[in-house]
């Protein structure tokens, strides 16, 4: 394969918060000059720039990413418009890594953000629209039955509980009050999980991450003009993503087969074999707390239905064998849908350069991933790094 | 429709797909006799805040040709592009795009039009296909059945659009209103 | 660089924020309507639906029947290859029990909760599955792997949509005839 080596050298992201004063072009403004900011670039010097927002349905803004754009810093710029559901923040980074390992560009901004408030009262209702309108939609579906049934199924395949599986949240709200960004971290239990408010059994209100406004950013640069920005380039070393068919009844949902062929792809390309002893640390998407063993499975860290074992093994922990969301995850700092996916390459990138302050894992990870899922239970997203 | 737009100035939207397989150099070879590459590319997005915008040049079709041009090799665009499909969602916009597209000096695309440049067998066919006026407006599927055009002009099949002895052939796309926001293609046989 | 040295965007607001009038918003209620073209394979599995029954199609090559039926087949790539009616009993591969509307309200203490699952469709491939709701079932009753048969709407009630069935519910084996506890 000719491409050319692809490297993050900065990274910005405001807080994520349940409403945000600013709007989502004053959001894409502030993290993508705090990236820029952080690696001593100014807007000329960006040849390109890559946004990731959901569709338009969410904000009302017709053309969302063109409203975007100058918040992105996109005036007068090569500049696309990305989205593959909730794995785009994932996606984000894979889009502007091609046009660096082309050759096109040298310096790209990759800009991702989310301003779920203005679908009031809430905007699940806007997802009604991602069922398939004639034979899906007139039963009326919520977003949070096909997690629902996709959870049953797992815990059903498996043989888990809800409390093996609520451990997972209560790992990553309480990793996340270390994250500056953080909307909802806090010390919960296992009981107060399986006492928060059934929405959708076996789904309760505390399973959930929170829906979001915010935004992210980082940039990427070919391999010499890293090495002249930083001495901490963070290389991009496998890139990975699949999409299964929206005919999401057809498949057995305890297994998300497409991440396993993402992560194949990214694996093969990053040269990882064994990815459980080759990956030092992971971000898997966490969008209920349940996905992140589903996810974990996927990425082939362990085996099939083992994922819930190794959570309360400790495996998991921050100071574990495999740490698993130490910034805290969708369940702790907030899940902009967007966005999230760029929050966990932004705490890979950090984690391997041994600045994610409270947050760092032990043991000087060289070799991180971030995996991100989206669409009708369907996309998947892998990006693995390497200090 | 809004003065000075009449109903025939704006396309009318269509439903429409367009496929096209890119490949790279070796099993491009291998798969045709006619490879028609991919010379040069380049999009660009203007501010979307409508004040400030200068209304009557498309600085995205200037700015989008540029790198297209500059991929390419091409110095000269007027000289060295054979053909093109430009983007005529409202019929001023074909005018504004070639002048924006240094196909012709500013102001005089009303001019080459008039006196035939333009047709099939001008010196620079524009828009053989019919563009988005006369095949329909397929919104986010326009710029690809441009490109369609390009290839089947590229290629000898164009039946009786041909224009004959083609090598180099443009195509610009604009993403329509409310934006400010194009991209450019250049393709060749040879 | 570390987050913690920098000051983050985003201001948080509360809902009172907004209604007490310490932050201005405007709100705009869009009026969209839809009129979707059912296509090819779809609108031949409505107008069955119609008819009280459930149809599939078949791919020769890949050896499937597929519900919803599809022209093509999304595996091979090819046209698919005939209908098949299939039948209106299944199992159920997954379900949940909702307590929210589809807009996140939640429902009133006299509402039943809504019961949807997946229901693979006998005489589609295994694990061809649909969405649908399940009722005339008590939620602590239901486990994946049940039996259920569909509930149709009256012949003249439907319409040609996903909702000529009302719901699935459970296939009761023939309980053997008992007199109900009437001494002789």
């Amino acid at each position: 394969m000719a491409y050319r080596k692809v490297a993050i050298v900065g990274a910005g992201i405001t807080k994520f918060v349940r409403r945000a004063q600013e709007t989502g072009k004053e959001l894409s403004w502030q993290a993508a000059k705090m990236a820029l900011d952080s690696c001593d670039l100014s807007l000329e010097q960006v040849d390109c720039v890559t946004l990731g927002t959901a569709p338009d349905a969410f904000d009302g803004v017709h053309m969302k990413g063109e409203y975007l754009a100058d918040g992105a810093g996109a005036w007068r710029k090569p500049y696309m418009r990305h989205y593959v559901g909730g794995g785009t923040g994932v996606f984000s980074p894979i889009h502007g890594w091609f046009h660096v390992a082309s050759g096109m560009a040298d310096i790209v901004l990759v800009v991702a953000e989310e301003k779920m408030s203005s679908c009031v009262p809430h905007p699940q209702g806007a997802f009604l629209t991602i069922f398939d309108h004639t034979t899906e939609q007139p039963l009326k579906p919520n977003l949070i039955w096909i997690f629902a049934l996709e959870m049953n199924r797992y815990m059903q395949a498996y043989g888990l509980s809800k409390a093996d599986i609520a451990l997972v949240s209560v790992k990553n709200k309480k990793n996340a009050i270390d994250h500056p960004a953080a909307q909802i971290p806090e010390e919960i239990t296992v009981d107060d999980v399986l006492n928060s408010e059934t929405l959708a059994w076996p789904v309760n209100r505390l399973d959930i991450s929170p829906a979001s406004d915010g935004a992210a950013a980082i940039v990427l640069a070919s391999e010499r003009v890293a090495r002249r920005l930083t001495d901490k380039p963070v290389w991009i070393d496998g890139v990975g993503f699949a999409i299964d068919t929206a005919y999401w009844a057809t498949r057995d949902l305890c297994y998300p087969t497409y991440v396993e062929t993402a992560a194949r792809q990214a694996y093969e390309m990053a040269g990882i074999t064994e990815p459980s002893k080759q990956i030092h640390v992971a971000e898997p998407y966490d969008p209920f707390d349940y996905k992140e063993l589903h996810h974990m499975e996927g990425l082939m860290l362990c085996p099939r239905g083992k994922a819930a074992q190794l959570t309360a093994d400790g495996v998991t922990q921050r100071d574990g064998n495999l740490p698993i969301c130490p910034s805290g995850g969708a369940l702790g700092v907030g899940n902009p849908i967007a966005a999230t996916g760029l929050m966990k390459i932004i705490e890979i990138f950090l984690q391997l350069r041994g600045e994610a302050g409270k947050r760092q894992v032990p043991g000087n990870p060289t070799c991180g991933l971030a995996q991100a899922w989206g669409d009708l239970m369907q996309m998947g997203t892998v990006v693995v790094m390497r200090s | 429709m809004s003065l000075p737009l009449r109903r025939l100035d704006c396309a009318q939207h269509a439903d429409g797909s367009v496929v096209a397989v890119l490949a790279a150099e070796d099993t491009a070879l291998a798969l045709t006799d006619i490879p028609i590459w991919i010379e040069g590319l380049g999009w660009c997005t203007d501010t979307p805040t409508l004040e400030m915008r200068d209304w009557g040049e498309a600085a995205y079709a200037a700015l989008s040709a540029e790198m297209a041009y500059r991929m390419a090799g091409i110095s000269n665009p007027a000289g060295q592009i054979d053909f093109a499909e430009i983007c005529d969602e409202y019929s001023y916009k074909e005018l504004q795009h070639m002048e924006a597209l240094k196909l012709c000096m500013p102001g005089e695309a009303g001019h080459l039009v008039e006196t035939g440049v333009t047709d099939v067998n001008g010196e620079l066919p524009i828009n053989v296909s019919g563009g988005a006026l006369g095949v329909g407006h397929l919104f986010e599927a326009s710029g690809a059945h441009k490109i369609l055009e390009l290839v089947e002009q590229l290629r000898g099949e164009a039946g009786v659009r041909q224009i004959p002895d083609v090598e180099v052939g443009l195509a610009q796309t604009w993403r329509g209103v409310p934006t400010a926001t194009g991209a450019v293609a250049i393709l060749s046989n040879f | 660089m570390k987050l913690e040295d920098y000051k983050l965007g985003g201001t948080a607001l509360r809902s009172s924020d907004i209604k007490q009038g310490r932050v201005l918003s405007t709100s705009w209620e869009p009026d969209l309507a839809y009129a979707w073209d059912d296509g090819v394979a779809i609108g031949r599995y409505l107008a069955e639906l119609k008819n009280g029954r459930i149809i599939g199609r078949a791919c020769h090559t890949c050896n499937r029947i597929m519900i919803p039926p599809r022209m093509f087949c999304e595996l091979c790539f090819r046209p698919s290859d005939e209908w098949v009616i299939l039948e209106d009993t299944g199992t159920v591969n997954t379900f949940s029990i909702v307590h929210v509307n589809w807009d996140a309200s939640r429902r009133g203490p006299k509402e039943k909760p809504l019961i949807p699952a997946v229901i693979e469709i006998d005489g589609a491939s295994e694990g061809m599955g649909i969405m649908h709701m399940l009722g005339g079932v008590d939620p602590d009753e239901i486990t994946i792997g049940m039996r259920v048969k569909a509930v149709w709407k009256k012949p003249e009630e439907r319409e040609g949509a996903i909702t000529d069935i009302l719901h699935f519910e459970p296939v009761r084996p023939k309980a053997t005839k008992q007199r109900a506890g009437r001494k002789r």
